[in-house]
């Protein structure tokens, strides 16, 4: 029951790891395949890293095909999942959109670079594997652009915040009045003064530091523009005034120009006409003096309008004409429409009339020169955008696309886990099923060892129980003797028959202690019994006790009390019936190392002995025999030790008599066991 | 008074010399006649002698006590057994209350085992044991089995099925039989628990032996209780509860 209850069970496990074993088998093939793609994952890492740099060295002669081929760099960097890749894509395409002017798509672009980084950088800053400096460096060069884009594409709030964690990030002075300045700006804009001021302030303070005076140009330029939006005219004026010093100074025509334009911007909103063309006059000086003709252009323009709103008209037609002149010599057509605007104006005011609308022709014919010159500039940047916006287009159908590779690749990575879990409890399993079977192994050996010492010992015990079994009658009827000698008052008789008995029943349970004796023991018992049995039967047998005198009888070893029950079946089976006198023959001899005992009588035989019993007496049976026969069994399972009993008819024709041959074998026998 | 005539059947010359001098030393009321060494010479000087009393041993070659007095058809003569040790046979002695002594015989035992003959042959009663002893060995069914209850006043035979238990007291027994009758047997109940235990007959208490066929119901409890055929509670020890409870499974 239990050994087949423990097979069932052997086999179920079998079978549930063979399972498991499959299993396993097929998940390492898989991720067998995976290291082969991630292989040649590697080299469309490269193809899309080539088609990026590519498109930024192209972008300037040929911006549409740059565009293709980051878009191109991105399918793939999207299909494949290469996020690094894919963030440096959108960077280049926010870059390339701020400088087509569309501002609000490369904030767009820049807004999803930026999501990936900022993931990246969190994601690898968690398994703290790849530093992640190297995202936050990349994350850091987008916020400004970015900034700038959401500036341009007047999101201002976003703006803000890009700059603000561009400032946060950088180190170098350069960045820091960089990031401040771009701040101050757009919460100029947004007219958050307080900001912009300490923005540009501490701008200004970092440049009057380390005495740049390209930066400190510009944010006085930017403060005065504050203090102007503050309407507090004398500052914006003063912050102006440093402004131009510092940009004269440097030679930045440019910046200084700036400087006078806004000056003059504060005084003709102010009306402080005289200040207006002073300054005017002092930047007309300045120009003519660096030969910037345009400029010159302008402020003769500026210093006329001045002169126009007193009313001194001659003066201020000079000064046009003389603007025209240098916008005619320079092709300077925006500065000549303005002036022939202001001579027209001029011209009526002095009466001129025919002049004035000469002018004013004129005027009207640039300005429809220029309005086709914008147009066509419109055009050409409507035409930009709109292959921008196809292209996004493309862009964003690719994002769908993408967002649905998503739902499948995280589909594949939730069955992955699920594959990954499934097999971490199989393994579980597996691992527990296989100590459970290690135990099951172990503790079947163990039972099976401790049963087979078990078994050991229990026919041990029966041995020497079955030794001890001296035949009961055998112990009675010798008492009867001594009984029969008392009731003689045989004295003598009795004491010596009792020694003698005593004498055997001590040989016999000194030795039912051993599982082997010497032969010599045995021989002792054996003289004493047949003796015994002799004195009972005296009328019924002779007897003869002969051992070979070539035979070490202290070496050679033998089951204690093994032949005395087959003497005592020749007595009480054979020649107790016998008629006549009878005659027992016990004979112990050597066959090469073995010992051969030999018990033969002339008595009735085995087969005559078992007719006369009646009815009344075959409930009985040999009990000697029997226990003879387990004994044989045990001693041979245990000892190993190989016994021949044969037993036969000494007379075979009249089946009378019988002879019976014990061998015991010496072969594993040793003295001292 | 006269002499009981005895014959003495058995096998072995030492014991028929033994018991031979034992008689004639300590039995003055008994006179060996003949002594035989088996069934066959037995038979011829029981025919020759017709006595009182044979001393027959149980085991012989050529056939045992049960065969010699199979060939007799009628038993006259008182018999006591001798035997050499506690067989099967001595089970079915007792359940007769046969006489008998064990081998080596013991003077006291012989003593009282021929005063019992004694007395009873001046008594004149029948030997009935050995016609009980007789049948019991020849019926294998349980149900006819007799037992003899030795009481002060003589002996009381009865089927051993219309027992329906046994009880102690001190050293006699209470028989409560199927009739309804009740009677005091002078001998322990160890005696017949021995002699009844082949008689699905069960110890369920140091003082209580039962017939498993006439339990009509078992009251739970530490050992718990027995109800009997005739509507009497016998306490169950708690240490054979289990032995009973076994014989229901």
């Amino acid at each position: 029951m239990v050994q087949r209850l423990t097979y069932y069970l052997l086999l179920t496990l079998l079978c549930i790891s063979a399972n498991v074993m499959f299993a396993q088998e097929q998940y390492q093939q898989k991720s067998s395949y995976s290291k082969i793609r991630s292989k040649s994952a590697d080299s469309r890492v490269a193809e899309v890293q080539s088609k990026l740099n590519d498109a930024q060295k192209l972008f300037k002669k040929n911006p549409e095909k740059a565009l293709d081929l980051v878009h191109d760099g991105l399918l793939i960097a999207i299909k494949e999942n290469y996020l690094n890749e894919e963030a440096e894509a959108y960077g280049i395409l926010g870059q390339f959109n701020f400088d087509l002017n569309e501002y609000s798509l490369s904030l767009k672009n820049y807004n999803k670079a930026i999501a990936i980084y900022t993931n990246l950088t969190n994601s690898s800053a968690r398994k703290k594997s790849k530093s992640p400096s190297n995202f936050q460096r990349k994350l850091n060069q987008l916020f400004h652009p970015a900034g700038k884009a959401a500036e341009l594409s007047n999101d201002l709030i976003l703006g803000a915040t890009y700059y603000r964690q561009y400032l946060n990030n950088v180190t170098s002075d350069n960045d820091i009045v960089k990031a401040r300045t771009a701040l101050g700006d757009i919460s100029l804009k947004s007219n958050d003064l307080n900001t912009a001021e300490t923005a540009y302030k501490t701008a200004l303070k970092i440049e009057q530091k380390r005495d740049n005076k390209n930066g400190i140009t510009i944010l006085n330029l930017k403060l005065g523009e504050l203090e102007k939006v503050k309407k507090n005219a004398p500052k914006a004026i003063e912050y102006f005034r440093n402004s131009q010093n510092t940009a004269i100074q440097i030679n930045n025509d440019k910046l200084a120009n700036q400087a006078f334009t806004n000056i003059s911007r504060i005084h003709q909103e102010e009306k402080n006409i005289e200040e207006g063309i002073q300054i005017n006059q002092e930047a007309l000086n300045f120009n003519q003096e660096r030969n910037n003709q345009s400029e010159a252009s302008k402020n003769n323009i500026d210093i006329a309008n001045f002169l126009l709103q007193q009313d001194k008209n001659e003066e201020a037609i000079g000064h046009l004409q003389n603007s025209v002149t240098i916008a005619e010599k320079t092709g300077d057509i925006v500065n000549q429409s303005k002036a022939f605007k202001a001579l027209s104006e001029a011209y009526d005011k002095t009466g001129q009339e025919s002049e004035a609308i000469k002018k004013y022709k004129e005027y009207q014919l640039l300005e429809d020169s220029l309005y086709n010159l914008r147009k066509t500039q419109l055009a050409t940047q409507n035409k930009k955008g709109a292959m921008l916006e196809n292209a996004q287009n493309k862009l964003s159908l690719l994002e769908k696309d993408k967002q649905l590779n998503e739902k499948t690749i995280e589909i594949l990575q939730q069955e992955r886990i699920i594959q990954e879990e499934f097999i971490t409890q199989q393994r579980i399993l597996t691992y527990s099923l296989l100590f459970g079977i290690l135990i099951l192994l172990i503790t079947a050996f163990l039972v099976y060892r401790s049963n087979k010492a078990k078994n050991k010992a229990n026919k041990l015990l029966i041995l020497k129980s079955l030794r001890a079994q001296m035949n009961p009658h055998f112990i009675f009827n010798s008492l009867n003797s001594v009984n029969s000698f008392i009731s003689k008052n045989d004295e003598r008789a009795a004491n010596r028959y009792l020694s003698d008995f005593s004498r055997l029943m001590r040989d016999v349970m000194e030795n039912s202690q051993e599982d082997f004796i010497p032969l010599s023991k045995e021989i002792d018992i054996l003289e004493v019994y047949l003796k015994l049995e002799n004195h009972r039967f005296k009328d019924k047998f002779d007897y003869s006790f002969t051992v070979d005198k070539s035979i070490n009888t202290e070496d050679s070893l033998i089951p204690p009390m093994l032949i005395q029950p087959y003497i005592e079946n020749a007595v009480w089976h054979g020649l107790r019936y016998k008629e006549e006198k009878g005659f027992l023959k016990v004979d112990i001899s050597q066959k090469g190392n073995d010992i051969v005992i030999t018990i033969e009588d002339d008595g009735i035989g085995r087969k005559k002995s078992q007719e006369i019993k009646t009815e009344n007496q075959k409930s009985q049976q040999s009990t000697g025999i029997k226990n003879i026969d387990s004994r044989l069994k045990i001693i041979e399972d245990i000892f190993k030790t190989k016994l021949d009993v044969t037993i036969e008819d000494t007379n075979k024709v009249q089946e009378s008599g019988t002879i019976v041959t014990v061998k015991v074998y010496q072969e594993n026998l040793t003295t001292n066991e | 008074m006269s002499l009981l005539k005895a014959i003495i059947v058995e096998d072995e010359e030492a014991s028929r010399e033994t018991l031979k001098n034992y008689l004639n030393k300590y039995c003055e009321t008994i006179e060996v006649v003949e002594m035989a060494d088996s069934v066959k010479s037995g038979l011829t000087a029981i025919k020759a002698h017709n006595p009182d009393v044979v001393f027959l041993d149980i085991e012989m070659p050529y056939g045992n006590a049960f065969d010699l007095l199979d060939a007799l058809d009628d038993i006259e003569f008182e018999i006591i057994f001798v035997t050499a040790y506690r067989d099967y046979a001595i089970k079915a002695l007792n359940l007769s209350a046969a006489y008998y002594i064990l081998k080596p015989i013991d003077i006291d035992e012989l003593v009282a085992a021929v005063d019992k003959i004694s007395a009873k042959k001046k008594a004149g009663d029948d030997n009935f044991h050995t016609k009980i002893l007789m049948d019991n060995l020849k019926s294998n069914a349980i149900q006819h089995k007799k037992i003899v209850l030795p009481q002060m006043d003589g002996f009381e035979v009865i089927n051993v099925n219309e027992i329906i238990r046994a009880e102690a007291n001190d050293n006699y027994t209470n028989f409560y039989l199927t009739n309804g009758s009740k009677f005091l047997v002078s001998k322990t109940l160890k005696h017949f628990d021995d002699l009844l235990s082949d008689f699905d007959f069960i110890r369920i208490h140091k003082s209580h032996l039962v017939n498993l066929q006439y339990i009509t119901k078992y009251i739970k409890g530490k050992g718990g209780q027995v109800r009997m055929s005739d509507d009497s509670i016998v306490d169950v020890s708690a240490t054979r509860k289990k032995e009973l409870l076994e014989k229901f499974n």
